[in-house]
């Protein structure tokens, strides 16, 4: 029973104490609930709605242009040799902006050929005239008829082409040039003859004995002599070693025992005098003596004598070396003198055919310049032969006064045929108009901004080379924009330049709004003028301020949000409760008005101070509970 | 004493489970609710009581679309709506879209210069993809000034040194652009897994104003979906040919994380050449842990429901045996 007593107590222990701790926690809840609440809110920042303006910016960049820009034409066919400037380059009036291959314009040539053509079917159109139709008429057409083609003939063989002309005269170019070099050529040989002539002078010249034979046979002697000397004195040395051996070995004991005192020497010349008869294979000592001292002398003469010998020979030879050394040299020189004298021979056979063609060549030179003018003069007397035919025909022509069909239509086609020619000779003209030399200079003063052509091309009659624009013209610069920038602004309206560190003083204004092709109709290229420290090819960054105006609820840009239902704002709504305050996201629907980079002005159901929420920590839905951000 | 036993092993075996079960299903639900770029139709809903579906549609390498698709696609969709009886022109947006695509581009700033991931986009991107501010405002394809950028915070600290810098200017190509606002990338494990975060740059993809230079590989739309699959249908009618269609509203349904399952190895194939955008990886990721979930519920769910059912068999025969007991004892009595 005690045990069931002491168990109730302890669970009743228990009881109370989870009671406790259960209210305890309650309690602390309840007092930290908002604290707690508040960490598992989504976290907001806001701003007041305010008033003011909104100015929208309409930004671009774009690169400086010159106002004005020159179509580079020329009215001839040619080649372009060279292009002589680069894109982008400054170029001053007069500039060669191309250089040309020689030539005359391809095109011109065409239209001669065509005129001649022309002329030559109207003359054969006027000699098929119906209105010859008399003999004399007929005879008398025929002569002038005949006249014409004399004189056609006659000019004909006199006809030259400037490109004939051009060709002579580089052909004599070239051989001037050949008479030239071979002139310099012989001139050269001259001047290496006269020096080589000069150095030949300056040796000792004549001819050098080179007999050595007698200094030699001297040289020889001397040798020989000596040799026979060095044999003797060999011979002499060998005798007196043997006696000296002998007799040193005798001396050694002789008058020892009286006069220990002598040397071997004087003990040797003692005996070799007291015994004069001593000595050794049939020669005394002094004999021996005598012979070494004799053949000494007589090698020292001999030695004497070849030395001289040698000297004699050694001078005479070295006297000989030298003058041989100088008589090579004058060889070599003579060679290359000969050489020199064969190579003017030729530079002058050279010269003389230079001299030769060149003269032919300016003969050439001179007879087509001839037949060039006496051309003109025969085209004239053609032209006075054909003036005279069609002046007969003419007045055949007109001296009848009926017409038929066949006339009528003869007289359509002569005046068809004149027209043609009268057009021909109207482009040719044209042509010899705008023909000019080798080059193409600048005509006015800029910066090149298009090349249209490269060398080996070749031109077209009239159609743009090249673009220069025109720098002291002005400037001008566009940009791109959408079809709605566009309609933000106006002709008129001055432009900032931001970002430009070189030059403070640029003024941008706006000239044009133009189609741009290519935005396929979704944009307009918005043109400005620019004036003041600029030049073609800055990079400029405009900003164009559309007209500011003022509203009365504006908002950050990040506060407006959208949803199926249009735009809205979540402004945070303070509801008090006894724990504190709650912020509750309220969803406010509103009209854009107009907007700028940074801020949007709105219509709806918010007034000046509102809160609206610009950012979150997380996706926020109207009627949320929020938390602002501390700071 | 050893039943006694093996009944609380049985009962502790069951009590894991079911806390594995819990588990897994909380897990599936924090995947299913991981990513706001999944949930732009609920969003756009808001309390407007029309119903839409959120459709991604992504094209391969080599297919992409241009602004004129863009245009004939919006016109298709918009007879598509009136075919449908649904007012277009009234109150209520009966749909929104963005398009995008993505290069490297070497952004400058004031303090230096870096290659940004560069996310050329159209219409309303940031309602799809609502990324945190951190200053400055978002920029959308009803803009008037095209100029403006947004970056993310690392890429504002790498130029600038600063993320509150709405207002001033990069350079991109030598062209300057104005800041409109700072963003943090995603930081959830699924997008960071995909390759979000970094320095990255948002800028309009029309704002060279050369409509033929915009190459889109990503369009998005939130289309009103008064039953279900007409906004999917519509979609797949009117877009150009190729590339992927993906429901995002639709994707956490049971039925397409069962589909996953159903379809487990040829799901990681991608037959169409087609680069995802980071947002459809994370997705993707999100859908295969989704999956996982779901096997780890099910297969911790099939013991306890088991023992359940064991229990209650036995529940009955007692009260069977009871209620019998009971009946004779009325019999007896009376």
């Amino acid at each position: 029973m005690d045990t069931k007593e002491a168990l109730r107590g302890k669970r009743r222990g228990w009881i109370k104490n989870a009671a406790i701790i259960f209210l305890a926690i309650m309690l602390v809840l309840t007092f930290f609930s908002n604290t707690i609440m508040n960490r598992s809110l989504p976290e907001v920042a806001t701003q007041y709605v305010s008033s003011g303006t909104i100015s929208a910016k309409i930004r671009g960049s774009g690169t400086v242009t010159a106002n004005s820009a020159y179509e580079v034409k020329v009215k001839e066919n040619r080649v372009i040799k060279t292009v002589a400037v680069r894109k982008g380059d400054t170029v001053e009036v007069g500039d060669v902006l191309f250089i040309l291959e020689e030539g005359e314009s391809t095109g011109l040539q065409e239209l001669r050929d065509q005129l001649d053509d022309a002329k030559y079917n109207y003359r054969l159109l006027l000699l098929s005239s119906p209105y010859i139709n008399t003999s004399s008429d007929s005879r008398e057409i025929e002569r002038l008829k005949e006249k014409v083609e004399e004189a056609i003939e006659e000019r004909d063989l006199s006809y030259v082409t400037d490109a004939q002309i051009a060709s002579a005269e580089s052909d004599v170019t070239d051989k001037e040039i050949a008479a030239e070099t071979a002139a310099n050529q012989i001139e050269d040989l001259d001047e290496k003859i006269a020096e080589l002539n000069e150095q030949l002078a300056g040796l000792s010249g004549g001819t050098v004995n080179a007999d050595l034979s007698a200094e030699q046979k001297a040289l020889d002697a001397a040798a020989r002599e000596l040799n026979s000397k060095k044999t003797e004195l060999q011979t002499a040395n060998l005798i007196y070693g043997r006696a000296y051996e002998k007799l040193s070995e005798i001396a050694a004991t002789w008058e020892i025992e009286y006069h220990p005192e002598y040397s071997l020497e004087a003990r040797m010349a003692g005996y070799a005098r007291m015994n004069p008869g001593a000595g050794l294979d049939g020669i005394t000592y002094s004999e021996a003596y005598e012979k070494i001292t004799d053949a000494k002398v007589a090698l020292e003469a001999a030695q004497i004598a070849y030395n001289d010998a040698q000297t004699a020979y050694y001078n005479r030879l070295a006297e000989l070396g030298a003058s041989s050394m100088e008589s090579a040299q004058a060889s070599s020189l003579k060679a290359q003198l000969e050489t020199l004298e064969e190579q003017k021979k030729a530079a002058e056979k050279e010269k003389k055919n230079a001299d030769k063609a060149l003269e032919e060549a300016n003969a050439l030179l001179e007879t087509l310049k001839t037949k060039k003018e006496n051309y003109k003069m025969l085209d004239d007397a053609v032209k006075a032969a054909e003036d005279a035919l069609e002046d007969k025909l003419i007045s055949v022509q007109e001296s009848q006064h009926s017409t038929t069909v066949e006339k009528t239509k003869f007289d359509l086609d002569v005046e068809k045929a004149k027209k043609q020619i009268d057009e021909l000779q109207e482009k040719i003209d044209k042509y010899e108009e705008g023909e000019g030399g080798d080059t193409i200079n600048a005509p006015v003063a800029g910066t090149v901004t298009a090349i249209n052509i490269s060398a080996g091309s070749t031109t077209d009659y009239d159609v743009s080379l090249m673009t220069i624009e025109e720098n002291d013209r002005g400037y001008m610069l566009s940009f791109s924009v959408t079809n709605e920038q566009a309609q933000k602004v106006k002709i008129g309206d001055s432009a900032d330049v931001t970002g430009y560190y070189w030059g403070s003083d640029i003024k941008a204004t706006l000239a044009a709004i133009t189609n741009d092709p290519a935005g396929a109709g979704q944009s307009k290229l918005l043109n400005f003028v620019v004036e003041g420290d600029v030049s073609a090819g800055d990079q400029l960054n405009l900003a164009i301020s559309q007209k500011s105006a003022n509203y009365e609820l504006i908002v950050p840009n990040s506060a407006v949000r959208s949803d199926a239902n249009g735009y809205f704002v979540l402004t945070v709504q303070t509801k008090n409760s006894p724990l504190g305050n709650r912020y509750v996201a309220t969803r406010v629907d509103v009209q854009v008005l107009a907007s700028d980079d940074t801020n949007t002005a709105v219509s709806g159901s918010l007034v000046s101070y509102d809160y609206v929420i610009t950012t979150s920590s997380a996706p926020l839905t109207p009627g949320q509970l929020v938390r602002l951000v501390e700071n | 004493m050893r039943r006694k036993r093996s009944t609380i092993l049985i009962l502790a075996l069951n009590a894991l489970l079911i806390a594995a079960f819990i588990a897994s299903v909380a897990g599936y639900s924090h995947y299913a609710n991981l990513l706001e770029s999944q949930a732009a139709a609920k969003r756009w809903q808001g309390e407007s009581g029309v119903r839409f579906a959120q459709i991604s549609c992504f094209r391969p390498v080599g297919a992409e679309l241009s602004l004129n698709d863009i245009a004939q696609f919006r016109s298709a969709v918009e007879s598509a709506l009136v075919d449908a009886s649904l007012d277009v022109e009234g109150d209520i947006r009966m749909y929104v879209d963005t398009y995008s695509s993505r290069s490297k581009l070497t952004v400058y700033g004031n303090k230096g210069s870096i290659e940004a991931t560069a996310y050329e986009i159209g219409g309303q991107y940031f309602t799809f993809h609502p990324l945190k501010l951190v200053s400055g405002s978002y920029i959308a394809g009803d803009d008037l000034a095209r100029d403006r950028v947004v970056l993310t915070r690392e890429l504002a600290w790498a130029v600038f040194g600063a993320v509150d810098v709405a207002g001033m200017t990069v350079t991109i190509d030598n062209v300057p652009y104005v800041v409109a606002g700072v963003v943090d990338s995603e930081s959830d494990a699924a997008s960071l897994a995909a390759g979000a975060g970094g320095p990255s740059i948002y800028l309009h993809s029309d704002r060279k104003n050369t409509p033929s230079d915009a190459v889109i590989n990503c369009y998005e739309i939130i289309l009103a979906d008064p039953i279900s699959g007409f906004a999917k249908n519509t979609v797949t009618q009117s877009m150009k040919a190729g590339g992927e269609i993906v429901e995002n509203s639709a994707r956490y349904s049971l039925g397409s994380i069962t589909g996953i399952i159903w379809h487990f190895g040829s799901r990681s194939m991608n037959v169409f050449g087609i680069l995802y955008p980071y947002w459809e990886n994370a997705a993707r990721y999100t859908e295969d842990m989704m999956a996982l979930m779901l096997v780890f519920a099910a297969v911790s769910a099939v013991v306890p429901l088991v023992f359940a059912g064991i229990v209650a068999v036995q529940a009955v025969r007692r009260l069977k045996v009871q209620g019998k007991r009971v009946a004779n004892r009325i019999r007896e009595r009376y």
